[in-house]
């Protein structure tokens, strides 16, 4: 049974750490809708700041923050290139993809590991303090599950300050935004900040736990954080006080949950993204199923916030 | 939620079951592989018979569960948590991302991480702990040697290679070091990704390269066959790195054998398996010894004889 | 008070299909007044709204609130003095918000949206009298999402949601035109009902020309970028319908509608 509860942990970690991109997916896809295309690069952005802080000395936490700060830039070129160039979203977005590979390159050197000396978020010695001889696993279990609910917290916050209610109007109905005397421009953008800096530091903990970074790690990110935003809701769509954040925190799980199904179960790899794919439209056609049900008693509503 | 417990749970009956096929004298091996690709596919070979070759029986001493993540580091990570999580006694990881990943999900645990296929350890920072293995270091001068033997006139080498990729950077740095002793210039060119692979083809082919030289980069090995169309129809040789490639059509290379690569690190785990040795006391391994590949028809086709020299002691990699 | 001076608008200039809407368009909206405009399609009168809004640019002109010229000025600061009622009442709410959301949001038109809570429950009580002005019951439901009202409930909604903060000016685009008739009459009333108690200036356009008729001081017909019928105060009282009908159809018939 310890093997088992070994790989819970593992797999649950994988989900948290991931989730912070999911996050940001929930930011500007259900938020925003818009399919912003910055993830894959985005999330290397925050890795490579990392990889190179690491092993040039810094201290791990240092690079959270500087992760952020590297991610919001990021979604900053993004919605300025959207907004004040007024080139189509998913345009922008995969033009500022494109620069940040080469940048990441720039900002690594090239693909780059962290000394198993060097103390990560999860060894440093704050954390080993407190949670004194448990196991790495679960430490990185406790230390990602601290930054993700804490992040989900200051999200959830957000959404209700008048800024965060700005921004999900903007989504719904960009027209009244205009109306209130506000540049709908200006509120995409924000929404375009906090998910790219989100997504980097997503990148920035998986750099910790993999002590790597890699300039491929990217590819394939805004794919797999649409997928577990989609997961969720579809999955707590009947349950309207089931938060966003929430929902994209299980789907991201449940989406690594099942890849590790699919590893434990000794499925080929070469068919693992058939899998997904073929699991995701399941989930979809079951999601669409519920809905039909669901519409015959109540009138068509909405599953939002 | 519910649902959610319910993958859970199917997931924890199966790994369970799993977990109970091993038994105390068995060792279980997990080889994690970044993906299928025929000098990896080949080190995984001579990894098992590199185990059996040091007396080890499978199913009788050690079982092996085989994953491989089809180049997607973030699978690399979940197969490396899975060995960890059954409690492996031996993780094999093929190429560097497997490898980090094996070595950061067995971090706490103690399992000895092997590796093999990985051209510099040290940079990867696989040469301390409880990790061993080998390297997969190109021999550089015998490449070179090997190319003044084939072309006494060629001035220029042209080589393509990624970027990001370390193994490529450090390669490209010693051909840049040790090629004017041989009376070669380098012409490198970098690319980023296996789309651009062909326009830095193009322009290398235009600046009259008089061959090429091939690294185990692997964007560019992936579509070396459509290199190989463009750099036959300019008349330029490639010479490849590994046994593989002259097999596709390079002319010739100077290589390791990728089996027997896997094979001494076969042996190397079977030490550690039968309680011989620590990883962590083991120095990681490079092999020394190189063979001389050649494919007789691209040479042919290109109108390179092939000075006695060479053919004599080369292994003929052409198909019959 | 709003003015219009000089405005030249052309469509598509330099091109084949150039078409010169408003040549020299003047027109003055005084404080206080409730402006119906009606006219044919292509008579101008949408255009002239996103004139003011600052939706379509302008060759030449100035648009003046309060004396202020505001031809330059980005859509969306207009907005800070003017409100707005859209034809299609999805535009004037966030069908995924709640009744009470969207009341906030109006009702912090003009200041900063920050880091500040963003329902002041305080307001709560001020945002129900609101509602009770329109008397649907809205003020019960604060805490529904608007996309689970009805197309009237939600203009109505939009209706209170523009006019809740002070403005120098409203702006009705024809928005009865997307309702059944009975939720329009419905609308209409409610529209007069809040114009007079806040004492707005309001520019109506309309395809109804019984509610031109009917509401407002003022009515203007619109024929290619022209005024062709401004009447007020009493001339307007003595309009009839007929009268109306009898000039729009003589227009029409001369466009070749």
């Amino acid at each position: 049974m310890n093997n088992l509860l070994d790989l819970l942990i593992s797999t649950l970690t994988q989900g948290l750490v991931y989730a912070l991109l999911s996050y940001g997916v929930y930011i500007t896809y259900k938020i925003l809708d818009f399919p912003d295309l910055t993830v894959d690069g985005s999330f290397p952005l925050g890795a490579a700041v990392t990889a190179v802080m690491m092993t040039s000395g810094f201290n791990a936490w240092l690079t959270l923050p500087a992760s952020l700060l590297a991610g919001a830039l990021a979604g900053l070129i993004t919605g300025i290139i959207h907004v004040r160039f007024k080139v189509r979203d998913l345009l922008a977005g995969i033009i500022t993809m494109t620069a940040l590979f080469s940048i990441n390159l720039q900002i690594a050197g090239s693909n780059l590991i962290v000394d198993r000396n060097t103390a990560t978020i999860f060894t440093s010695p704050v954390v080993e303090k407190i949670l004194g001889s448990t196991s790495l696993i679960t430490r990185k279990l406790v230390v990602s599950l601290i930054i993700v609910l804490l992040a989900k917290v200051v999200l959830d916050l957000y959404f209700k300050t008048k800024s965060g209610l700005l921004l999900r109007a903007v989504g719904d109905n960009s027209v009244l935004v205009t109306s209130l005397a506000k540049d709908k421009g200006t509120v995409k953008i924000i929404g375009l900040v906090i998910s790219n800096a989100l997504v980097a530091l997503s990148g920035s903990i998986v750099c910790h736990e993999q002590r790597a970074f890699s300039s491929t790690m990217g590819t394939g990110q805004v794919v797999f954080g649409l997928a577990t935003v989609i997961i969720g809701a579809t999955l707590f769509q009947k349950f309207d006080i089931i938060k966003g954040t929430t929902a994209a925190l299980i789907g991201s799980i449940a989406y690594k949950a099942v890849m590790q199904l699919a590893i434990s179960l000794g499925l080929p790899a070469n068919l693992l993204k058939l899998i997904t794919a073929v699991l995701f439209l399941a989930i979809l056609i079951f999601g669409n199923y519920q809905k039909k049900n669901a519409g015959r008693i109540i009138q068509k509503g909405s599953s939002h916030a | 939620m519910k649902k959610i417990l319910a993958v859970l749970t199917a997931a924890t009956l199966i790994l369970t079951a799993a977990g109970c096929a091993g038994q105390d004298k068995t060792k279980k091996i997990g080889i994690s592989q970044f993906g299928e690709h025929a000098s990896l596919d080949n080190c995984r070979e001579g990894f098992l018979q590199g185990l059996q070759d040091a007396g080890l029986k499978e199913n009788e001493d050690y079982t092996v569960s085989y994953q491989n993540a089809g180049f997607d580091t973030a699978i690399a990570t979940q197969i490396a948590q899975n060995f960890s999580a059954n409690n492996v006694d031996l993780m094999c990881a093929i190429a560097t991302p497997s490898a980090t990943a094996a070595y950061a999900a067995a971090e706490d645990k103690d399992i000895p991480v092997i590796f093999t296929a990985i051209t510099d350890p040290v940079e990867a920072k696989l040469d301390s702990g409880n990790v061993t293995g080998t390297s997969d270091k190109l021999p550089v001068e015998a490449q070179l040697e090997l190319i003044r033997t084939m072309q006494p006139d060629a001035e220029t080498i042209g080589i393509l290679y990624t970027t990001s990729e370390p193994n490529s950077v450090s390669a490209i740095a010693e051909y840049e070091q040790k090629a004017p002793d041989y009376g070669f210039t380098i012409e490198a060119l970098g690319v980023t990704s296996q789309s651009e692979v062909t326009l830095a083809l193009d322009s290398l082919i235009a600046k009259d390269v008089d061959c090429f030289s091939n690294l185990t980069d692997n964007n560019v090995v992936g579509v070396l066959s459509s290199v190989l169309e463009k750099t036959n129809e300019a008349n330029i040789p490639v010479y490849g790195s590994e046994v593989e490639q002259v097999k596709i059509g390079c002319v010739a290379a100077a290589g390791i054998d990728y089996f027997k690569l896997g094979q001494q690190t076969g042996q190397m785990a079977a030490k550690i398996l039968k309680g011989e040795a620590k990883a962590s006391d083991m120095d990681y391994e490079t092999i020394s010894e190189y063979s001389i590949y050649i494919n007789s028809d691209s040479a042919a086709e290109l109108g390179i004889d092939v000075p006695a020299a060479i053919a004599d002691k080369a292994i003929e990699a052409a198909d019959a | 008070m709003l003015e219009l001076r000089n405005i030249t608008k052309i469509y598509n200039p330099g091109t084949i299909t150039e078409m010169c809407l408003f040549d020299s368009f003047d027109l003055v909206v005084g404080d206080g007044e409730f402006l119906s405009i009606v006219g044919s399609n292509g008579s101008g009168k949408t255009s002239l709204l996103n004139i003011i809004c600052g939706s379509i640019p302008i060759e030449q002109g100035e648009v003046l609130i309060g004396g202020d010229n505001i031809a330059k000025m980005q859509d969306y600061k207009r907005y800070n003095k003017i409100g707005r009622v859209y034809q299609n009442p999805a535009m004037g709410t966030c069908p995924h918000l709640t009744i009470l959301e969207n009341m906030s949001l109006a009702d912090n038109k003009g200041k900063t949206f920050g880091l500040t809570s963003g329902i002041n429950k305080s307001r709560r009580k001020f945002y129900q009298e609101q509602l009770a002005i329109l008397g649907l019951g809205l003020e019960n439901k604060l805490d529904i999402k608007v996309g689970l009202l009805s197309g009237g409930q939600r203009q109505a909604l939009a209706l209170i949601m523009s006019t809740l903060t002070p403005i120098e000016f409203l702006i009705l685009d024809e928005h009865t035109a997307a309702l059944d008739p009975n939720t329009a009459e419905i609308i209409m009333q409610l529209t007069d009902k809040v114009v007079k108690e806040k004492k707005l200036t309001a520019m109506m356009v309309t395809h109804n020309l019984r509610y031109a008729a009917e509401y407002g001081n003022r009515l203007i017909m619109m024929n290619s970028g022209e005024i062709v019928l401004d009447r007020a105060g009493q001339d307007k009282l003595e309009t009839s319908i007929d009268e109306l009908l009898q000039l729009f159809n003589k227009i029409s018939i001369e466009c070749g509608n």
